[in-house]
């Protein structure tokens, strides 16, 4: 609580507690990042640029509100939510081209200097007190967001290290993801610039976003997915989440009673982390956190901070101009955002604002009308550049397909389960507003929707519908996800914001430990035999991930020193015989990744990535289908027709012909915007073009240089390549 | 709960259980005949494994009958569990003795007549069967059990069927568990009978008691794995289960009977035994597939419930008889019956030692039983007893430290923590339960009630659950592990049966949530739709999940058949949308099918065999020569091939010579099923084909006159690989005797 300044609005010293922890949570996981490239060489300047890009995000807002909220001043831009939503914003801006190298320093320094504002008024305050609970709670956090993200074989310190050395098995979405970022920076076109820049339909509202960030850390993007996210995202994640927990804390007058810090921590690690393995995990959402998707973690932020700004509006406070900004301009524009950041999030914010302007009686004010009809033309105008053709009816209609998303996630014996696991967090939003209005049967519910005292459960009900459908009835299968996981970071801040319930948790967890842990009542023993392999299980989940984390990192680089002619050692055994450490000896690590297959690719393409942005503009790349050290990169069969990727992502220029070889027949149109390219026209035979034929592909896309990837020696065992720049009409 | 004296003459509740579970017995006949139409059935041998069973489920319920209307009821020989064990004993006497198929006939015909007897009955509850949920439970019960018999590739009607088409079906365990109770009939010796008649350490009580049942039913053991097994054994097992909780019923004084209760009591016996929730939850909480996965040990339980019936029974006397009459039987009871059921539970399961044993002890000592001569006796016979046999069921092992090893085989890693709780479920359920009857909150009121003696119960629950655990946790005991844990799952379940004031709160429960009704916004509502209703769904699927892959399994055999008659392949799908799937039922088409399947000759060769006068067997042999491939070949599986051999003694009923597999076999032939008694001969260097005099030789050393060769039949299409018809060459060696 804020003992220093009674004019502070109390809920102000929750989020500069927040703020400093999320703060050392970020700067953990900067240093964790250094440490798990050891050896390898880390971009300490990007690091220190992504580490104050996250400070300024998650302090800024806090030092917003703490100045525009003083005295008690209300008003929707008044909140920490706005000042967020506000500052992502300029985030972005400040990563066009133009300004980004000189906005990336100015607000790294403004990030620290921000950190170092809001700790020092957090400690003054008395705020935050760092004690062995909080050090550790940040230990665990840090080690637990290091794996979820750097353990899960999608993310990874040592990504393109991988990709040199075994192409990538798990996850290929990164090069597709990077491609399309780097389209939009280099041409402005949502493409992923396999063969030319033929649009497609994908939400690409993260990859811009991503495509700034990454600019404003002077990194690649391909490098930015797995530095700059990790450091940046998470530590505002959570920051969003307490924004709208407090929002609505503040909403039903609970400010002040008391800060829950422990039964919040409860509530947001078994939301979060969670507790239960494999299947009922998979029925309970990915089991591997929301930041699996890094799309889908950026809308769910964004949301949060949506969220929190619609519930900091005090109709009677604000003026009429406020008003209309945020029904005619901000609702709009930021659910067509949230749209573009992941289309799944219509099926939340749409069912959700109809049916709170018209509950909730705003449909009575003009402004609402016109934000509401604003918003869906908006939508409807954007989604055809957001779907795959196939769900707007182009090509085929799409294709009934019942319970896609259960067969997909869960062994047919599991289903029964499926709809109380998946939802459970509403499941129980739901029950704790049923009891606390008193609601036992249909009259009295009756009357609770007669007195408007459950809108938040309506909308959490309908909403959760609106999310379940499509992967109910439509062939997405594991998309699916993205629909239905909405309905549980919608439902948890609400709990978390519910000071009352908080408040009773709090009261009987302080008995049970009051009375002691172990007490032979029936409930207390049914509670040993329930709670105590949930909290193992937690336990065991927790600290998976960053085990995992480890085992991958290590893992690679055993792999590397074999590459050197070293013997093959297990980790096991190095540790035995103290050889553990030449794992991060940087010049065997460097030896052997020059010996990799995938290394010259790799260099040859990033080398691309150095002309200047003009240039980029009008060049791109050819790879000849000869050569299989790029063709093959993923090393798999099932993956091959993803190679195209690799060369957008890594050179940030479009590709010439960078469709799959013939001989590769995965899944042609599937996916990733491939169906783009199906579009009349016949799969093109794997010939190795010729310069004139190179330099009429590239006229149709305005490419005047073509760089053309060609080994330096046929010969040799690993062979090195280099860019041949054909400006059309004479080779150099 | 109103505690009151025990009720009526005609014990309403057990009668109803008996009808039900009559109605089961003739319902799983059907079944099996059904599963086998178009193949042939047996029908003299369903009818009389029919009446035998109905035998064995009715014999209980009129013998307690018969106690009360003697007005003996206070007397424990007149317990209905007492019933179950006398009929138990007499069936296996009767099955020992010469002529024993002729009893036999008598015991069925007796069977049916104890049926409509029970039907008869006139009196309190008498018609209760006759409405629509009693008989959706009974459809129900019979899907069930015989999905779970017939449906889990353990037995199956058409076993030796698939086994001619493609080898092995499901489980290989029936040939050698065939083979074990074969020589058990034939020479009273545990033995697989592989390479003469030695005996093997294995708890072979199980074998003994089917032996005998076979024989009075007049069917091959091997048969009666299949038909016998799961008519006369999914009932006896209900039936012996009800019969022990209405003895604890009884020695708490409760009224025995209260139709009240029966949804409660339909409820958990179906939870406990079908279980409701799926895989790997399912495999923490036990199988997953009912109890009868093996029949030695349904067989245990079988008569560890009646004979903890008959204990339950002794010490209600002790309540409620005089003290002068209750000593003598006291002595009976701690000196001979509880010692003798002990050993005899161990010969069944040798697990069993580890519940029946430190149960015994702890209650004779936490009841101070030690001051009575003849229970100091009682516990020093039980281990002396159970000392002396072990080595004859155990092979004698080194230990090997194995930690989690039952748990490593039956879940992933992350279920571990939960094991615990869901595998002791019951167990902690009943814990619980008494806890809270008896008011302990606290460590101090635990130590008072302990004081008290009021939770022996529960002290011995708790203590056996620990005990039996260890073994699963430290020994390299996969599976096996569950023989040891899950005995206590069913002595809880019949302890919280037996408990009425637990019923009467459950029911009140239901009843409650009825009359509220099921869907509506109260907090209990919403739970039960959330929660109760998967489970409740969960569980109808597991339920009818057995029978279908039950019907399934079926089906595709008779596709695989209808395939190798040369009708064309035509999926199950298609063939019921056109309305040909009867023709998969045709008699002669299967019969033409199954004489073109690759094992079909040699099935046919060795079970002519098993209709040889017993006489007869017990002086012949048999002998395969290695370079037989279509015998040594017929699992098709190099892992499982150094087992082929129970094959021949488990369908001729005869010993085998020298019946260890070709050199090359990928198994070790010395591991498990008993073949460690044989090490030192598997050991020697295989020969494919011995001669008339190393045979005779062997035949010498094994009291044979007669070795049966197996050889291809005459004729070019027996000249390759894999013969398909075959002969015996007869070798007489009886002047070497």
């Amino acid at each position: 609580m804020n003992a220093e300044d009674p004019a502070q609005p109390k809920d102000t010293g929750e989020l500069r507690f927040l703020a400093v922890f999320f703060s050392l949570f970020a700067v953990g996981m900067a240093g964790l990042f250094a440490a798990l490239r050891t050896g390898f060489g880390s971009d300490g300047i990007a690091i220190f640029r992504a580490l104050g890009l996250a400070l300024l995000l998650v302090n800024a807002p806090v030092m917003w509100a703490d100045t525009l909220r003083r005295n008690g001043r209300a008003g929707w831009y008044r909140s920490p939510a706005a000042g967020g939503l506000l500052l992502t914003l300029l985030t972005c801006l400040g990563g066009l081209p133009v300004t980004a190298h000189f906005a990336g320093i100015l607000f790294a320094l403004l990030g620290m200097a921000a950190a170092a504002w809001t700790a020092m008024r957090a400690f003054r305050a008395g705020d935050v007190r760092i004690d062995a609970r909080f050090t550790a709670t940040l230990v665990l956090a840090i080690l637990w967001c290091g794996g979820v993200t750097w353990g899960t074989g999608y993310e990874n310190p040592l990504y393109l290290e991988n990709v040199a050395l075994h192409g990538q098995r798990r996850s290929i979405d990164l090069f597709f993801h990077s491609g399309l970022a780097n389209m939009l920076t280099t041409y402005g076109v949502p493409s992923n610039g396999i063969d030319g820049l033929v649009g497609i339909s994908y939400h690409f509202g993260s990859h811009w976003v991503f495509g700034r960030w990454a600019a404003l850390m002077g990194v690649q993007v391909i490098d930015f997915y797995q530095m700059g996210y990790q450091v940046v995202v998470p530590a505002v994640w959570f920051m969003g989440l307490a924004m709208v927990a407090l929002e609505v804390r503040r909403r039903r007058g609970h400010v002040g009673a008391g800060s829950y810090r422990g039964i919040a921590l409860i509530l947001v690690c078994a939301a979060v982390v969670g507790s239960l393995p494999w299947p009922p995990l998979a029925a309970g959402g990915f089991g591997v956190s929301p930041f699996l998707s890094e799309s889908h973690a950026l809308a769910i932020l964004l949301g949060f901070y949506v969220g929190a700004i619609v519930l900091a509006r005090v109709p009677a406070h604000e003026g009429a101009l406020a008003e209309y900004f945020l029904a005619c301009v901000l609702v709009p524009l930021t659910i067509t955002a949230l749209g573009f950041m992941k289309v799944s999030t219509f099926a939340f914010t749409l069912p959700a604002l109809l049916y709170g302007v018209l509950r909730t009686g705003l449909y009575r004010r003009a402004a609402w009308i016109a934000g509401t009809l604003l918003t869906l033309a908006a939508v409807y105008l954007s989604l055809p550049r957001l779907l795959q053709p196939i769900f707007l009816g182009a090509g085929a209609v799409p294709k009934f397909a019942l319970f896609s998303y259960l067969d997909y996630l869960l062994p047919v014996r599991w289903w029964p389960f499926f709809i109380t696991i998946h939802f459970f967090w509403s499941w129980i939003f739901i029950l704790v507003r049923l009891r606390q209005e008193g609601v036992t049967n249909f009259q009295s519910l009756r009357l609770a929707l007669k007195r408007k005292s459950l809108i938040d459960a309506e909308i959490i009900v309908l909403t959760t519908l609106a999310c379940m459908a499509p992967g109910m009835i439509l062939p997405i299968s594991m998309d699916a996800f993205f629909f239905s996981d909405q309905a549980r970071w919608a439902a948890l801040p609400l709990l978390l914001g519910d000071g009352i319930l908080l408040a009773r948790l709090s009261a009987k967890l302080r008995d049970f430990r009051g009375d002691g842990y172990f007490r032979l009542a029936p409930s207390r023993i049914a509670a040993l035999f329930l709670a105590g392999p949930l909290i193992i299980s937690f336990v065991i989940t927790l600290l998976a991930w960053p085990i995992s984390m480890l085992r991958m990192n290590l893992s690679t680089r055993k792999e590397i020193a074999a590459l050197t002619g070293e013997p093959l050692m297990s980790v096991k055994e190095r540790v035995r015989s103290g050889r553990i450490l030449e794992l991060f000896d940087s010049r065997m690590l460097a030896a052997g990744l020059a010996n990799a297959p995938g290394t010259s690719v790799i260099q040859t393409l990033r080398t691309a990535s150095e002309i200047s942005r003009e240039s980029k503009k009008h060049t791109a790349v050819y790879i000849p289908k000869s050569i299989g050290e790029f063709w093959d990169i993923y090393q798999s069969a099932e993956n091959c027709n993803w190679a195209g990727f690799v060369a957008p992502a890594l050179s940030e220029v479009a590709m010439i012909n960078g469709i799959p070889p013939r001989e590769c027949s995965v899944g042609r149109n599937f996916g990733y915007g491939m169906s783009s390219y199906m579009k009349g026209l016949e799969w093109p035979p794997s010939v190795v073009k010729t310069d004139s034929e190179l330099c009429a592909d590239g006229e149709r896309w305005g490419f005047n240089d073509i760089l053309i990837m060609e080994p330096v020696s046929a010969h040799t065992q690993r062979r090195q390549f280099k860019l041949r720049k054909l400006s059309c009409g004479m080779t150099s | 709960m109103e505690r009151s004296s025990p009720g009526g003459r005609s014990l309403p509740e057990l009668r109803l259980v008996t009808i039900f579970l009559s109605l089961i017995v003739v319902g799983m006949a059907v079944v099996y005949s059904l599963l086998r139409t178009g193949f042939g059935n047996d029908w003299e041998g369903i009818g009389r494994v029919t009446g035998f069973a109905l035998l064995l489920v009715n014999f209980p319920l009129h013998w307690g009958m018969r106690g009360r209307a003697l007005q003996e009821e206070y007397n424990w020989y007149w317990s209905p569990a007492a019933g179950g064990v006398l009929m138990i004993v007499l069936t296996s006497i009767a099955g020992w003795m010469p002529g024993g198929s002729v009893v036999g006939i008598g015991f069925s015909v007796l069977g049916f007549v104890a049926a409509v007897a029970t039907f008869s009955v006139r009196g309190e509850a008498s018609t209760d069967w006759k409405n629509l949920r009693f008989l959706a439970a009974l459809a129900c019960g019979l899907a069930w059990c015989t999905g779970v018999t017939w449906g889990a590739g353990f037995e199956n009607p058409l076993y030796l069927e698939n086994v001619a088409l493609h080898g092995r079906q499901g489980s290989m365990d029936q040939f050698f568990h065939s083979a074990l109770a074969n020589m058990i009939q034939l020479f009273n010796v545990p033995s697989t009978g592989v390479d003469g008649v030695i005996r093997i350490p294995y708890h072979f009580g199980s074998h003994w008691l089917f032996a005998r049942w076979a024989s009075l039913v007049g069917l091959p053991s091997f048969d009666f794995y299949q038909v016998g097994y799961p008519i006369i054994v999914v009932a006896l097992w209900f039936s012996a289960l009800a019969t022990m909780v209405l003895e604890v019923r009884r020695f708490r004084a409760y009224p025995a009977e209260n139709a009240a209760f029966r949804g409660v009591v339909v409820a958990i016996v179906a939870a406990s035994v079908i279980g409701s929730l799926p895989a790997p939850v399912t495999a923490a909480l036990g199988f997953g597939i009912g109890p009868f996965f093996s029949e030695s040990y349904a067989a245990t339980m079988v008569i560890g419930f009646f004979l903890g019936g008959v204990v339950f029974a002794h010490f209600r006397a002790a309540r409620q008889g005089g003290a002068g009459r209750f000593r003598s039987a006291d002595i009976l009871i701690a000196a001979l019956v509880i010692p003798l059921g002990i050993v005899v539970l161990g010969i069944f399961k040798v697990s069993t030692f580890l519940f029946t044993i430190p149960a015994l002890g702890y209650a004779v000592l936490r009841l101070r039983l030690y001051r009575k001569w003849h229970w100091v006796l009682s516990v020093i016979l039980s281990i002396a007893l159970a000392a002396v046999i072990m080595p004859t069921l155990q092979a004698s092992t080194r230990f090997a430290f194995a930690p989690f090893g039952y748990l490593r085989f039956q879940m992933p890693v992350r279920w571990w923590p939960y094991w615990l709780s869901l595998h002791f479920f019951w167990s902690w359920v009943y814990v619980m339960v008494r806890l809270h009857q008896e008011k302990v909150t606290s460590l101090r009121m635990l130590r008072d009630a302990l004081s008290r003696r009021s939770m022996l119960d529960v002290e011995i629950i708790t203590l056996t659950a620990i005990g039996c655990t260890i073994p699963g946790l430290v020994l390299p005991l996969p599976i096996e592990a569950i023989y040891f844990t899950d005995q206590i799952r069913w002595v809880s379940v019949a302890l919280i049966l037996g408990d009425l004031w637990l019923l009467g709160k459950l029911s009140g429960f239901f009843a409650r949530a009825r009359s509220e009704g099921y869907f509506g916004f109260s907090t209990r509502q919403i739970l039960a739709l959330f929660v109760g209703l998967p489970l409740v769904i969960s569980f109808v699927i597991t339920l009818f999940s057995w029978p279908a892959k039950m019907v399934r399994m079926n089906l595709s055999t008779r596709k695989e058949i209808s395939i190798a008659s040369g009708a064309p392949l035509i999926s199950l799908r298609e063939r019921v949308k056109s309305g040909r799937i009867v023709e998969l039922a045709d008699a002669e088409m299967l019969s033409r099918g199954l004489a073109n399947a690759p094992s079909q000759g040699l099935i046919v060769a060795l079970r002519s065999l098993s209709q040889m006068p017993i006489e007869d067997r017990r002086h012949t042999a048999i002998y395969v020569p290695q370079t037989v491939k279509s015998f040594w070949g017929l699992y098709r599986s190099d892992y499982n091939c150094g087992w082929v051999a129970f094959v021949a003694p488990g369908l001729t009923g005869m010993q085998m010579i020298d019946g260890f597999p070709p050199q090359g076999c990928g198994s070790d032939p010395t591991f498990g099923f008993g073949l460690e008694a044989y090490s030192e001969a598997a050991l020697q260097p295989r020969v494919a084909l011995r001669t008339n005099e190393d045979l005779c030789e062997r035949a010498t050393r094994a009291r044979v006159s007669t070795v049966l060769v197996l050889e291809p039949a005459a004729g070019p299409a027996n000249e390759t690989d894999w013969p398909r018809e075959f002969r015996f060459r007869r070798l007489s060696c009886g002047d070497r005797l």
